[in-house]
């Protein structure tokens, strides 16, 4: 590998990303005051990189460099290969070692981002991990949620009408994916997992809010607009969500259920009825820019000074408190 | 007479795949650090791109709902 030359300090947003990531596009094109270094790992062969116990170096065609002391804040997005997905036989095989490998070390900058305190926005709780269950039982000391069940074998204990569901989103076969889907429970095979959720048959709108620190961006769509229970598949190409407002008891249970769950991102989905919300999940990374793709309502600029705040905090911060190469 | 045996319902039988709608083509521009995109050979900015349709969004042809994603 030829030589790193270390060009003269800077202050650089590591972006943790793929190339195809759009909202990345956009969220930098509020970012233009800052110098970026975008690690898209879908790209990792054109990349060089260098990472040792005190340092890491990396560098782009274009020999653009960004090294850990000149980096101030370092934002994760989404890390997809391309093809995302790829047969792995049941012995392993090399381009899926390779994959874990690359994955890893991109995760590790965001782990030491966060050791550092330059991670922004999107971060692991420091509580641990939040899947759907522990978010369920959380959230139900603040909001409305659902009776569900998950269980195995013939012994569902609500009766219909139920939405099967599922706690990931892992492939079925042929790219097909277990969205949501009303069932009676008597119809579904024993010999499977199952994890169901009581319809809430009198709701009128789907609603996600986007929580950005403290500032939360609420949208709701009409479920009429829709085929079904799962808005993700609907028929129609465009869907429209348009904001909404959330009443003052709304929001603070909202930024009270973030404070417990220990995020400073999140996008909550949940249903609206004549009574109120009801809390489905929070997606601790989830797609946002879907919402506000022109930046009307303030959602993309609060994501961008988000980063830029951690940005220009780690700028103020002295004496640095991370990084030992320069 | 046949009786007619209900079938049990399996995850797979509840799979869904996205409806086909045609993938945007991605060009990455090392120097800007941007993705360019067409669509049948017309520039489409990422703003009205959005994140394609929701949480849905191509990475080469394939289409990914990638909401849930949390490390």
């Amino acid at each position: 590998m030829p030589p790193f030359h270390f060009p003269p300090k800077i202050t650089m947003l590591l972006v943790l990303s793929h190339s195809e990531d759009i909202t990345t596009d956009i969220v930098l094109n509020r970012l233009n005051d800052l110098d970026v270094f975008r690690f898209n790992i879908d790209l990792w062969q054109d990349y060089e990189w260098f990472v040792d116990g005190h340092t890491f170096l990396l560098r782009d065609p274009t020999q653009r460099f960004c090294r850990d002391e000149d980096v101030h804040a370092v934002y994760l997005r989404k890390l997809f290969f391309n093809p995302p997905l790829i047969d792995v036989p049941a012995g392993g095989s090399e381009e899926a070692w390779t994959r874990a490998e690359v994955e890893a070390l991109w995760l590790g900058l965001r782990d030491l981002a966060m050791e550092t305190q330059r991670l922004a926005l999107v971060h692991p709780s420091p509580f641990g991990r939040w899947n759907k269950i522990r978010q369920m039982r959380v959230a139900s000391r603040f909001f409305r949620v659902p009776e569900w069940s998950a269980f195995h074998s013939n012994t569902c204990s609500l009766t219909a009408p139920l939405v099967a569901k599922s706690f990931g989103q892992n492939h079925i076969g042929n790219g097909g994916i277990l969205m949501v889907r009303e069932v009676e429970p008597e119809q579904l095979s024993p010999k499977f997992p199952w994890f169901v959720q009581k319809c809430v048959a009198e709701a009128t709108h789907d609603v996600t809010v986007a929580c950005i620190g403290e500032k939360l961006f609420a949208y709701e769509l009409p479920r009429s607009s829709f085929d079904g229970q799962d808005c993700r598949f609907s028929s129609t190409l465009e869907d429209h969500w348009t904001p909404c407002n959330l009443s003052p008891a709304e929001a603070n249970a909202i930024r009270r259920f973030m404070q417990a769950t220990g995020f400073t991102y999140g996008r909550i989905d949940m249903l609206r009825d004549a009574d109120g919300l009801w809390f489905l999940e929070v997606n601790p990374n989830g797609q946002f820019a879907w919402l506000d793709p022109h930046g009307k309502n303030g959602l993309l600029n609060a994501v961008a000074d988000e980063i830029r705040q951690v940005h220009q905090r780690q700028q103020a911060s002295s004496p640095r408190l991370f990084n030992s190469a320069s | 007479m046949f009786e007619i045996i209900p079938t049990l319902l399996t995850p797979a039988m509840l799979a869904m795949s996205p409806p086909s709608i045609p993938a945007t083509q991605h060009t990455y521009d090392w120097e800007t650090q941007r993705t360019e995109m067409t669509v049948d050979g017309q520039f489409v900015s990422p703003e009205n791109a959005g994140t394609m349709r929701g949480t849905q969004s191509f990475v080469g042809t394939a289409l990914t709902i990638d909401d849930w994603n949390q490390d």
